[in-house]
């Protein structure tokens, strides 16, 4: 279980001192498949990177009751849109990596993942397209053996097909213990995929809702995202209609 | 061969490194035989008189210590060691360059293996040109032996 407890972060910025994550309180079970949405600027990186410990924070952030360090991060695995593959080698020489460093390391996941998406295995992934470094880094981020994988937007750049394909696969691939914490903004896309929904705004825990719950409301989770969020719907005609009232 | 690869961050294309050090140390120890060669003449030509044309080794001529020809001779291995420590700096902000690869090795059991990738092969490099240096060094003193004349050899050289 992952435990965030009055998870604060704060960064300097040129306008001074940012409140980046405001008393944040969240527990993620085993099984869960979770998204993480918000504005951006809303704190989603901020969290993630703070649970892995890439940025500091004031609070707490226990693994299975543990505190994070080098004798548990391997539990947590990442596909950032920024990519963490090692851009001159190739997946053949990233499978070696993995395996002599992840001892976890899902070597039939890899194959059958690689296969399907058709990457070559001995290309460097500096000359793989943006849409195929994307699917690289979220193999493997599934495939390092890690209890729970966190994504932040990892089909940035990737088709709708693409992205698609992915959802159906992570369905059909992930075990019983395996989580999973995507950070997107693809409400609409994996509505349908994650079990549960947690919205931040401005650095806060805005919402934390199941999409079980949401069914029982009859409600979409965009619906519910835009209730969440005030969104004005008359906002874009009024705006125009202003707009054009000038000209 | 031993492979070099482990000791440098993965994908990192170290033979480039290799060859730049290569170069530094060979400008530098150009530049060291140079005023080693200079110096050996002056020397050697200080033993010598001319006699009625002829040259010949002046009476109790003593040839100046080897080690005074080759002044602060490692003085030029310090570029070669000012570099190697900026590779040390590089190798680190490698893992930021074109990705985030810091982000798995931040994910590794162990913090040895960053270090290890950032620092091993300069340290290598740094051993592999101090034993070429000193291996120079006794190159001269050969060089040193071959040219002074054997009468003309200080005492406690």
């Amino acid at each position: 279980m992952l435990e965030i407890r009055s998870l604060n972060k704060y960064y300097n910025s040129e306008k001074g001192k940012v409140h980046a994550l405001k008393d944040i309180n969240l527990t993620i079970g085993h099984g869960e498949i979770i998204g993480l949405f918000g504005e951006n600027g809303a704190g989603k990186t901020s969290l993630l990177k703070s649970i892995l410990g890439f940025h500091s924070y004031k609070g707490e952030i226990l693994l299975d009751g543990k505190i994070i360090d080098r004798s548990n991060i391997g539990k947590l695995s990442f596909a950032t849109c920024e990519h963490s593959f090692f851009p001159n080698l190739s997946p053949k020489e990233h499978k070696e990596f993995y395996q002599m460093h992840f001892g976890t390391f899902r070597l039939k996941r890899f194959e059958a993942l690689m296969n399907f998406f058709e990457l070559p295995m001995n290309k460097p992934l500096k000359a793989y397209s943006t849409g195929q470094k994307n699917q690289f880094e979220v193999i493997m981020a599934l495939c390092q053996g890690a209890e729970y994988i966190l994504m932040d937007e990892p089909f940035a750049g990737n088709d709708v097909f693409n992205r698609e394909d992915f959802y159906k696969v992570l369905l059909g691939i992930l075990e019983p213990e395996e989580t999973i914490f995507l950070s997107t903004h693809l409400i609409e896309e994996v509505e349908h995929f994650i079990s549960r929904a947690v919205l931040l705004k401005r650095g806060q825990l805005r919402s934390d809702v199941t999409t079980l719950e949401l069914e029982d409301e009859g409600k979409s989770l965009m619906d519910y995202v835009k209730e969440m969020y005030h969104y004005r719907a008359d906002r874009v005609s009024k705006a125009l209609k202003e707009m054009g009232g000038e000209l | 061969m031993m492979d070099m690869k482990k000791f440098y961050p993965p994908g990192y294309e170290y033979k480039k490194e290799w060859s730049a050090v290569g170069t530094i140390f060979a400008l530098g120890e150009m530049l060291a035989f140079w005023l080693f060669a200079e110096n050996l003449h002056s020397a050697r030509e200080a033993l010598f008189t001319w006699v009625v044309g002829k040259k010949e080794i002046m009476e109790g001529a003593v040839a100046e210590p080897f080690i005074t020809l080759v002044p602060g001779y490692m003085m030029f291995f310090i570029p070669v060691a000012i570099f190697l420590i900026v590779m040390v700096v590089y190798h680190y902000f490698y893992y930021y360059q074109y990705t985030k690869s810091i982000y798995v090795m931040r994910r590794l059991s162990t913090h040895s293996v960053m270090i290890k990738s950032c620092v091993a092969g300069p340290v290598i490099c740094m051993i592999v040109g101090l034993i070429a240096a000193v291996s120079i060094y006794f190159l001269y003193f050969g060089l040193y032996m071959l040219i002074m004349p054997n009468e003309c050899m200080p005492r406690f050289m």
